[in-house]
C-alpha cells in the first residue's frame, strides 16, 4: 500500500513540477493571480483603455475652450504656494498663454532675454534636462552631433552656428515647444520653466564653445597657461 | 470469535499517518514554492506591439530613462511614451523597419500604441514613482536592469513582504539623486571625498577619514542619505500604502 502511494506520489509531483515550472522562468503568459479579490477595481489608471470612449482612450482630452478644475491661470506659476513642494508639477507648467514666458513671443515677435532669474541651480537643471532630452540629437556641446546623428538622422541644428547663436531666446522656446522641421514637439514634455532653463544652459554652451580671453575671471587667467594636472 | 481485523490492519494508523505526513509537507511546499508572486510574477515577459529594446536604446546610445518616461519625477505612473517620442528619432532612423509598423500606424491614426503593462500593483496599492525617485531609490531597485533587458520582463517578486524589506531598511537601496536613472551605479563608483562633503559622513562614523582611496559601502551612502534626507518610509501603518 505504501510502496503504490510513493509511486503515485512521485508521479503527481513529477506531474506538477512539469506543468507549472520552476520560479522566474521567463513566460508571455499573463501572472497568474491567486487571490485576485480587488487586485481590478472598476476605475481607469493613468494612459489605460476604457471601451467607453470610440477612441479606446479612457484619458480624455479638456473640451476646446474649456479650463480644466484645479488649472491656475499662468503666473500663479511666481507664487509661494505653488513653490512649495519642488518635485510637485506646478499649476500652469505646460501653459500655453500668449505671454512672454509662455510663449517665447511679445505679440507676433519672438522676445529676448530669460524671464526666469538665472541661478546656478537654474542652470544645473537646465544641464540636466539638456542632457536628458536635447543631448541625443544635438550632442552635449551643442554641436548638432548627438549619437541619433550615427544612425542615419539629418538635419540636427547646431547650436554653435551663427545662426543659432544670434536667434533670440524666444525663438529658441518657440522650437521646443513646437518643434521644427524634422524635430518634434517637446512642449508636451519640458515643463514652460525648464524649457528657459534649457536656453540659458545653450547659451552658456554657445559660449564656452566661443570664448575670450576676456570672458576668463581674472584670477584665475593664471591658470590658463599651466598644463593640466591629472592625479 | 474469529478477529474482526485481519492482521495487516495493525500497521494501518501509521500507514495513515506517513501519508498524511508526506502529503501535508507536499502541499505546503507547494504553496510555499507557487503561491507567490517569486512565482506567479517573475519573469513575465508579455509580447509588446513593438518589440522596443531597452538595452539598444539605454545602453547603446547612451538615452536617459527619463527621455521617454518624462513625468517619473514628478508623478505616481511612470508614463510610457507617447508616440510623438519614437516619432522624434524614428521618422528618419530605421523609417521603413517592420518591428517599428505599430508606431508608424499609431502616428497616422493618432491612436495609441497598444503597449501592455508588465509591472503592476494591485488596484488597492498607492504607489509613487515621484516620491521613491526623488528620495534615491533608483529604477533599478524594483525593475532591475532594465538597460540591459533586450526584452523587458518582470525582474522582482513586488510583493508586499519586499516592498517592506526595504521600508524596514531603505539604506539598502538609497543612492545619490543623479545617480538614480544610473542602473549601473555601483557604491564603490562614489567618490568618497565628494560624497562626504555633499551630504556629511556616515552617522557613526564621523571620525572616519574618508579622503585617499577610500571606497564608501552601499550601507555607508545609504545611512548618509536616510539621515541627511530624513527618509522615513512608512512601514508599519496600512494606509501608507492602502488607503
Amino acid at each position: 500500500m505504501l510502496r503504490s502511494f510513493f509511486l503515485i506520489f512521485i508521479l503527481a509531483v513529477i506531474t506538477v513540477v512539469a506543468i507549472a515550472g520552476f520560479r522566474g522562468t521567463h513566460t508571455t503568459k499573463p501572472p497568474i493571480e491567486i487571490i485576485p479579490d480587488m487586485d481590478h477595481q472598476p476605475r481607469f489608471d493613468p494612459q489605460h483603455e476604457s471601451a467607453f470612449f470610440s477612441d479606446g482612450r479612457a484619458a480624455r482630452k479638456p473640451v476646446d475652450g474649456t479650463v480644466p478644475l484645479g488649472y491656475t491661470l499662468p503666473h500663479a506659476y511666481y507664487s509661494t504656494e505653488a513653490n512649495n513642494n519642488k518635485f510637485r508639477q506646478k499649476p500652469g507648467a505646460f501653459s500655453m498663454a500668449p505671454d512672454y514666458y509662455n510663449s517665447g513671443k511679445i505679440g507676433d515677435v519672438y522676445g529676448d532675454g530669460i524671464p526666469v532669474e538665472v541661478t546656478p541651480e537654474f542652470m544645473a537643471r537646465g544641464k540636466e534636462r539638456f542632457t536628458i532630452n536635447c543631448a541625443v540629437c544635438h550632442g552635449a556641446t551643442g554641436s548638432g552631433n548627438g549619437i541619433v546623428t550615427q544612425y542615419g538622422l539629418v538635419g540636427v541644428a547646431n547650436f554653435q552656428d551663427n545662426r543659432l547663436r544670434t536667434m533670440p531666446d524666444g525663438q529658441i522656446f518657440n522650437t521646443i515647444t513646437h518643434g521644427k522641421n524634422t524635430m518634434g514637439a517637446y512642449g508636451p514634455q519640458i515643463t514652460v520653466e525648464d524649457r528657459w532653463a534649457i536656453i540659458a544652459y545653450i547659451r552658456a554652451l554657445q559660449r564656452s564653445q566661443n570664448a575670450t580671453l576676456n570672458d576668463v575671471p581674472q584670477d584665475q587667467r593664471a591658470q590658463l597657461d599651466q598644463p593640466q594636472v591629472t592625479k | 470469535m474469529a478477529n474482526l481485523f485481519p492482521k495487516w490492519t495493525n500497521w494501518l494508523p501509521l500507514k495513515i499517518l506517513v501519508i498524511l505526513f508526506v502529503l501535508g509537507n507536499a502541499v505546503t511546499a507547494g504553496v510555499w514554492y507557487y503561491f507567490t508572486p517569486k512565482y506567479t510574477r517573475v519573469g513575465y515577459e508579455p509580447i509588446q506591439p513593438v518589440p522596443f529594446p531597452h538595452d539598444i536604446h539605454v545602453s547603446q546610445l547612451g538615452m536617459d530613462c527619463r527621455y521617454c518616461h518624462s513625468f517619473v519625477e514628478v508623478a505616481a505612473h511612470s508614463n510610457v511614451p507617447n508616440t510623438q517620442t519614437c516619432m522624434n528619432c524614428h521618422s528618419q532612423v530605421q523609417k521603413d523597419n517592420p518591428k517599428l509598423q505599430a508606431v508608424r500606424e499609431s502616428w497616422k491614426s493618432e491612436l495609441p500604441v497598444s503597449w501592455v503593462q508588465i509591472h503592476k500593483t494591485p488596484d488597492y496599492v498607492y504607489f509613487n514613482h515621484s516620491a521613491h525617485v526623488n528620495r534615491g531609490v533608483s529604477c533599478f531597485s524594483c525593475h532591475d536592469q532594465v538597460n540591459h533587458m533586450a526584452v523587458v520582463y518582470h525582474a522582482k517578486p513586488h510583493s508586499m513582504s519586499w516592498c517592506l524589506d526595504c521600508h524596514r531598511a531603505p539604506e539598502n537601496n538609497l543612492r545619490p539623486r543623479e545617480q538614480v536613472t544610473n542602473l549601473d551605479w555601483k557604491p564603490s563608483d562614489e567618490n568618497a571625498q565628494t560624497f562626504t562633503a555633499k551630504y556629511g559622513k556616515p552617522p557613526g562614523e564621523e571620525q572616519k577619514d574618508f579622503s585617499g582611496e577610500v571606497k564608501l559601502t552601499q550601507l555607508e551612502i545609504g545611512n548618509t542619505l536616510k539621515h541627511n534626507w530624513n527618509v522615513q518610509p512608512p512601514d508599519i501603518n496600512c494606509f501608507a500604502c492602502h488607503r
